[in-house]
């Protein structure tokens, strides 16, 4: 399971940001912070013209450090999920964590289907929060 | 072999062994001499080309460059069962004879090759080749036996099953020129039979190797055992040179590996990995060299391996593969994921090592991976290793770190004994003292200068190479956590640098939590470096950022004022408004008929407390007038425009779509489907630019605060606010809202940076206006009350200020006030002091007189007003309706009866009396009128009722020569209660011309011959007789015309036509049959006439036509005598007539 989940705006600015620790909360925002850094630059990769196939929205682990991998996803309007994951915790596979992102755009999707949602505004919906702390760690 | 003992014994000696630069091994029997003399020739030429390694179970097809090492055959030689060192092996055995006599073969070349053979079969060897060596002899292709030389002999002995194993070859020494083919051919087939021997020898070795791992769960079963044995399947591989291949087994190993330590936990241990368990007493970092260090094998053989001298031996060989493929990026890619995995394999085994240990385990295998792909200098190695190798300068950086902290060698930080003894430990645990990397540690553990110097060296790579391949936020970050380290040792400027770096990078992304923990480092830099002012913007930032803690918040808040309060700035400091205060909305609201103007503002106060705020200003800028033609320089002015304007930035997603309907119809016109659609997409979907609207100010000028808003001593509570700024603005023009200024703590002055959005009102000077009005419609011919309302707008009329009314000819005026003043065309108004925006009323009358000839559409007249305040004087035009009119009209009763008739009516609802109507001639003398009308009466007339009045002509004398002028006079007067109404007098001038009655018509109807009645439906005849006066001119035609109502009459003869007059007669008769179509007492029908122009007469020779036309005879000329005569009808006299 996750220890951290953020959702990236079109512009790089979080509009949500939840983790199993809130001492280590700042940790997690340089984290994330830090592996947009190859999302951009998969991105790019994939927008080389080159590339023709059509973009996979699942970008795979962007980086890992000693304690937590980082998992990358975007949508076709440049929003961006991120997961963060405990390293230690192994039994992941690939696809365990792409149904988590299915399951996180799913829910972003309801959220700013709100008609009171004001796009680009922070994530607040309740459901979508809950959703979140579901895909947490529970330790 | 020197080999083996090479790998058991001489590990010490000889450090490493390079596979790839061994050769596959193959013995040679039979004529030793001969082959020595071949040996040579033949081990160049094996190499020289590849040779396609066709393989089992369909595997990728490889090309080989096979060489060889030919030993000498003996028993010694030969694979033993259970030894598995597959590259100390012969894989081919190669018998060579040069016997060319059959006899000599069968006696005893034969004998020699059973016994090899014999050999072999004992030995289970399968892959052999014998090979004649025959001399070139050109009878030999004369013989016409076949089956009859030595090779025919060998090949039916042996080569029954295997013909490619037994070859002949022609010596290349004696003739080189013929043996070239044959040799060729041996060559080929030489390195075919080693790979297929490889092949065979590979697929019972890996069949080993699968049952070995079979029995990976089974009670004895040893990893490093089963490591050491699929290893030999990667050496062979690797010294055929297919080094994917190699690296496959070793990943195959890796993945096991990995997997058994992460089942570690979840099922029994077995016992092997009890030797990775053991506490950790060398930590020599990664060696990577393309051979195989055979001490570090030992050790594995020996089962005395650590975890991470075992991980180490694996990943340098797989490094090995990888550089031999010349993939130095590969290298690098694995690197962090390796080191990661074996930090977390040894905490999963809890390992037990020294503190630090790890840390420099991983410094210095990062380091030497550093080194190896620095060997790389090629661009595209380069490029492609730099996107891994920032991030391993960085991790080595990051242990450097945490080595330091351990080490007490942290900026800051004094060595204890303890700390030096750690030092020792972590030293004392690398045996591997010559290589650099280790170097390097023990010189950065050594003091403070030197682990700063290499710190920040490393730093240093570590952020550039993240900026050279692009990833800007992980350089901004680690420059971040270099600021620290810059911090604590005392760099504060450059530390500043860093964080300013970091801080804008974060705001750029709008991670405003990043932003504040920057911030907050970056107000301690500041007040480090004595940069008040910096410190103090700091400050208020931090203060005003919602997203910290309020504890903290406030604490700045109080840095804040007194660092204010020490500085005492004069002039004051400037800073940045947009921290403290975010602007919502503006609405500028103007006091109707002052010159004071008022902006309100709300706006969101982010600071953590109430503040009282001395000044508030909002500077306007002064533009001009847009229209120069509405400027007039007069001393008051009044602002007109009102907005509300909102202050935030447009957000585009909430801007409406410009949507439109579009409906699509099908081939029969019905509707197909109905759709919404945006015409203009791409304006649309139009990439935004995301990087100007981060665009950050850090810098605001103070604009022109000349004109301004201000209020003072406000308030501003957390949260939302509402700012009051006002101001009079005495000046016309456009103005625009600028900047707005917020003086905080008196000596602080927070400046907004321009407006995105234009807010503009506009101040215009008006003037009081004079206008004319009335309640209902004005009226000409009488005296009509009108109000001149003064309207003073924004302006004081003084007390005695005068209006002076002129108007137009024809057009009086008289104030009601002041009744005894004559009727003027010029007229003063005196005005009495009038307030500012109030209204005046001054009643005034208007007398507009009667044109004496007949109108009935409105006069138009024009008041010109000239006022104190204006330099051009105000036109009003008004319109006025005549009262009253007269029209006169000709009556004719017999040939000399003439009447004036006149009718006189209103023109409007307004009632008026008439009386005392005269008429009298003007010219020609002579003719004489008397009224026929009742005695002076007064009678009311509107524009619904009409008066008549007539008179009486009654000589007529040389009216034929002139036109009669008559003038025609009334009393008249509004019909109302008031008794002050004069009568006024009306006078219209009329002129009659031709009057003289010049025809007589007469007719009538008489019934047909033998009737006595007109009957319904019975030709009855029209007489008609026209007389001619004696006065008529020469005109001698005449036409007549009958009209005949059509119900009535049906005109069956000649309707019309032409009289012409001789001298002899006055007189001429018409008759025309008309038939009556209704009975009872019928209008006869009308005869007209009318003069007739026959063509070509004389007065048509202007004309262009030479039609004959007709004439109207005016009024007057033609006396119709039987006119409203009537004849009687009775119906038809029997049924059938019907």
């Amino acid at each position: 399971m996750a220890v951290c989940v953020a959702i990236i705006g079109k512009e790089n600015a979080p509009k949500f940001i939840r983790c199993t620790d809130r001492d280590q909360e700042l940790d997690f925002h340089y984290k994330v912070h830090s592996s947009l850094d190859i999302i951009e630059e998969k991105l790019l990769a994939a927008s080389h013209p080159k590339a023709t196939e059509p973009r996979e929205q699942f970008l795979g682990m962007l980086y890992a450090t000693e304690e937590h991998k980082i998992y990358g996803y975007v949508t076709n309007t440049k929003m961006k999920i991120i997961i963060v994951i405990d390293a230690n915790h192994q039994a992941l596979r690939d696809n365990e964590i792409r149904a988590m992102f299915r399951k996180l755009h799913g829910a972003y999707a309801d959220a700013v289907c709100n008609p009171f949602y004001i796009p680009g505004d922070q994530v607040t919906s309740k459901k979508f929060t809950e959703t979140v702390l579901s895909l947490l760690v529970k330790s | 072999m020197s080999d083996t003992k090479i790998m058991n014994g001489a590990a010490d000696r000889i450090p490493e062994i390079h596979i790839n630069e061994r050769k596959p091994i193959v013995t040679y029997a039979g004529d030793k001499e001969l082959f020595l003399s071949l040996e040579p020739t033949l081990s160049s030429s094996l190499p020289n080309e590849p040779a396609e390694w066709r393989r089992a179970y369909g595997r990728a097809i490889k090309m080989v460059n096979v060489s060889a090492t030919f030993v000498p055959f003996a028993k010694d030689v030969l694979p033993k069962e259970g030894d598995f060192r597959l590259i100390d092996q012969p894989v081919l055995h190669t018998y060579w004879t040069q016997c060319s006599d059959v006899d000599a073969y069968k006696s005893t070349v034969r004998e020699d090759i059973e016994m090899w053979m014999r050999v072999l079969l004992q030995y289970n060897l399968n892959d052999w080749v014998i090979i004649l060596v025959e001399t070139y002899d050109f009878r030999k292709s004369n013989k016409l036996l076949p089956r009859t030389t030595v090779f025919d002999k060998i090949k039916s002995d042996y080569g029954t099953k295997h013909a490619d194993r037994c070859l002949a070859v022609i010596n290349p020494l004696r003739s080189e020129s013929r043996s070239v083919g044959s040799w060729r051919g041996l060559v080929v087939n030489l390195r075919l039979l080693l790979l297929t021997a490889f092949d065979r020898s590979l697929i019972k070795f890996e069949e080993i190797i699968r049952e070995q791992r079979e029995k990976r769960n089974q009670a004895g079963w040893s990893f490093t055992k089963y490591f050491l044995l699929q290893e030999e399947l990667a050496f062979v591989l690797e010294m055929l040179g297919v080094y994917e291949e190699a690296l496959v087994q070793y990943d195959e190993l890796d993945a096991l590996f990995t997997q058994f330590i992460l089942n570690f936990n979840l099922g029994e241990t077995p016992e092997w990995l009890a030797q990775f368990q053991s506490s950790l007493d060398s930590w020599d970092g990664l060696s990577i060299t393309t051979g195989v260090i055979l001490k570090e094998r030992t050790r594995i053989q020996e089962n005395k391996a650590s975890l991470l001298q075992f991980r180490n031996y694996l990943f340098s060989r797989q490094c090995a593969m990888l550089l031999y493929s010349n993939k130095p990026s590969e290298v690098a890619e694995r690197t962090l994921p390796y080191l990661h995995n074996c930090i977390r394999e040894l905490s999963l085994l809890d390992v037990v090592m020294t503190p630090g240990a790890s840390a420099c385990w991983v410094f210095l295998s990062c380091l030497e991976i550093l080194q190896t792909c620095e060997n790389y200098k090629e661009t595209a190695h380069v490029e492609s290793y730099s996107k891994f190798t920032a991030g391993i300068w960085s991790y080595a950086r990051q242990k450097l770190e945490e080595l330091g902290r351990l080490c007490g060698l942290m900026p800051g930080q004094k060595q204890t004994s303890e700390q030096i003894h750690t030092s020792v430990q972590l030293f004392a645990g690398l045996i591997e003292e010559s290589a650099k990397p280790v170097e390097k540690l023990k010189k950065a553990l050594s003091c403070h200068e030197e682990f700063t110097k290499q710190y920040l060296e490393l730093s240093e790579l570590a952020m550039g190479t993240y900026k050279h391949i692009g990833r800007a936020r992980s350089a901004r970050s680690l420059g971040f956590d270099l600021a620290k380290f810059y911090w604590s040792i005392g760099d504060y400027a450059t530390a500043t640098s860093f964080l300013q770096n970091a801080l804008h990078c974060y705001e750029q992304d709008g991670w405003k939590q990043l932003a504040a923990s920057a911030r907050l480092h970056l107000a301690e830099s500041y007040l480090k470096l004595g940069d008040m002012l910096k410190y103090a913007k700091m400050c208020l930032s931090i203060a005003c950022t919602p997203e910290l803690d309020i504890a903290i918040r406030l604490k700045n808040y109080e840095y804040l004022k007194t660092t204010l309060a020490s500085a005492n700035p004069d002039p004051p400091w400037t800073g940045l408004l947009t921290d403290c205060l975010t602007l919502e909305d503006v609405d500028i609201q103007v006091d109707q008929g002052s010159t004071k103007v008022t902006a309100v503002f709300n706006v969101m106060c982010h600071l953590p407390v109430e503040t009282t705020v001395s000044t508030i200003s909002a500077a306007i800028s002064h533009h001009g007038l847009k229209n120069d033609k509405r400027h007039r320089d007069s001393v008051d002015n009044n602002s007109i425009k009102k907005s509300k304007e909102s202050l935030a930035p447009v957000n585009p997603f909430l801007q409406r779509l410009p949507l439109s309907v579009r409906l699509d119809y099908k081939q029969d016109k019905s509707l197909a489907s109905a759709n919404v659609e945006v015409k203009n997409q791409k304006s649309l979907v139009r990439r935004t630019d995301s990087h100007g609207k981060y665009r950050k100010i850090s810098t605001v000028t103070k604009a022109d605060f000349a004109r301004s808003l201000t209020c003072h001593d406000v308030t501003l509570k957390p949260g939302p606010n509402t700012l009051v700024l006002s101001s009079e603005v005495n000046e016309s023009g456009s103005y625009r809202l600028n900047q707005l200024s917020v003086m905080l703590f008196d000596n602080f002055e927070l400046l907004s940076p321009p407006h995105q959005q234009k807010i503009q009102f506009e101040v215009l000077h008006t003037l009081p206006t004079v206008a004319l009005t009335n309640s209902s419609e004005l009226l000409a011919g009488l005296v009509q009350t009108a109000v001149l309302q003064v309207t003073s707008q924004g302006h004081h009329i003084a007390e005695g200020s005068a209006l002076e009314l002129r108007s137009s000819t024809g057009l009086t005026m008289q104030q009601s006030a002041n009744e005894e003043d004559a009727m003027d065309e010029r007229l003063t108004v005196e005005l009495p002091e009038i307030m500012a925006n109030s209204t005046y009323n001054v009643p005034i009358l208007i007398y507009a007189a009667l044109p004496s000839y007949k109108e009935t559409s409105p006069i138009v007249h024009s008041i010109s007003i000239r006022t104190p305040w204006a330099h051009e004087e105000e036109l009003i035009s008004l319109q006025l309706q005549p009262a009253l009119y007269a029209v006169l009209k000709l009556h004719s009763a017999s040939a000399n009866g003439k009447f004036l008739f006149v009718t006189v009516a209103g023109l409007s609802s307004q009632p008026i009396r008439v009386h005392d109507p005269a008429m009298t001639v003007v010219s020609p003398p002579g003719i004489t009128i008397a009224p026929c009308n009742s005695s002076a009466k007064n009678i009311v007339v509107d524009n619904e009722k009409k008066a008549s009045f007539m008179w009486r002509m009654e000589s007529m004398h040389n009216v034929k020569a002139t036109p009669v002028k008559t003038e025609f006079s009334l009393y008249y007067e509004t019909d109302d209660e008031s008794d002050s109404n004069i009568p006024l007098l009306y006078k219209c001038l009329f002129e009659l011309s031709n009057f003289m009655t010049l025809y007589i018509v007469e007719c009538k109807v008489e019934p047909g011959r033998g009737s006595e009645f007109c009957r319904v439906s019975t030709v009855c005849q029209l007489f008609i007789k026209v007389t001619r006066s004696t006065d008529c001119g020469s005109d001698s035609s005449l036409m007549y015309e009958v009209f005949a109502e059509h119900n009535m009459w049906a005109v069956c003869g000649k309707a019309l036509g032409v009289l012409t007059w001789d001298d002899k007669s006055n007189e001429q008769s018409v008759t025309v049959d008309v038939m009556p179509l209704v009975n009872g007492f019928l209008p006869l029908p009308t005869v007209r006439l009318s003069k007739y122009i026959p063509a070509n007469s004389r007065y048509n020779n202007m004309r262009l036509d030479h039609q004959p036309h007709l004439e109207q005879f005016s009024a007057g000329q033609v006396y119709n005598s039987s006119k409203g005569a009537q004849v009687h009808v009775i119906t038809a006299s029997s049924p059938q007539d019907m």
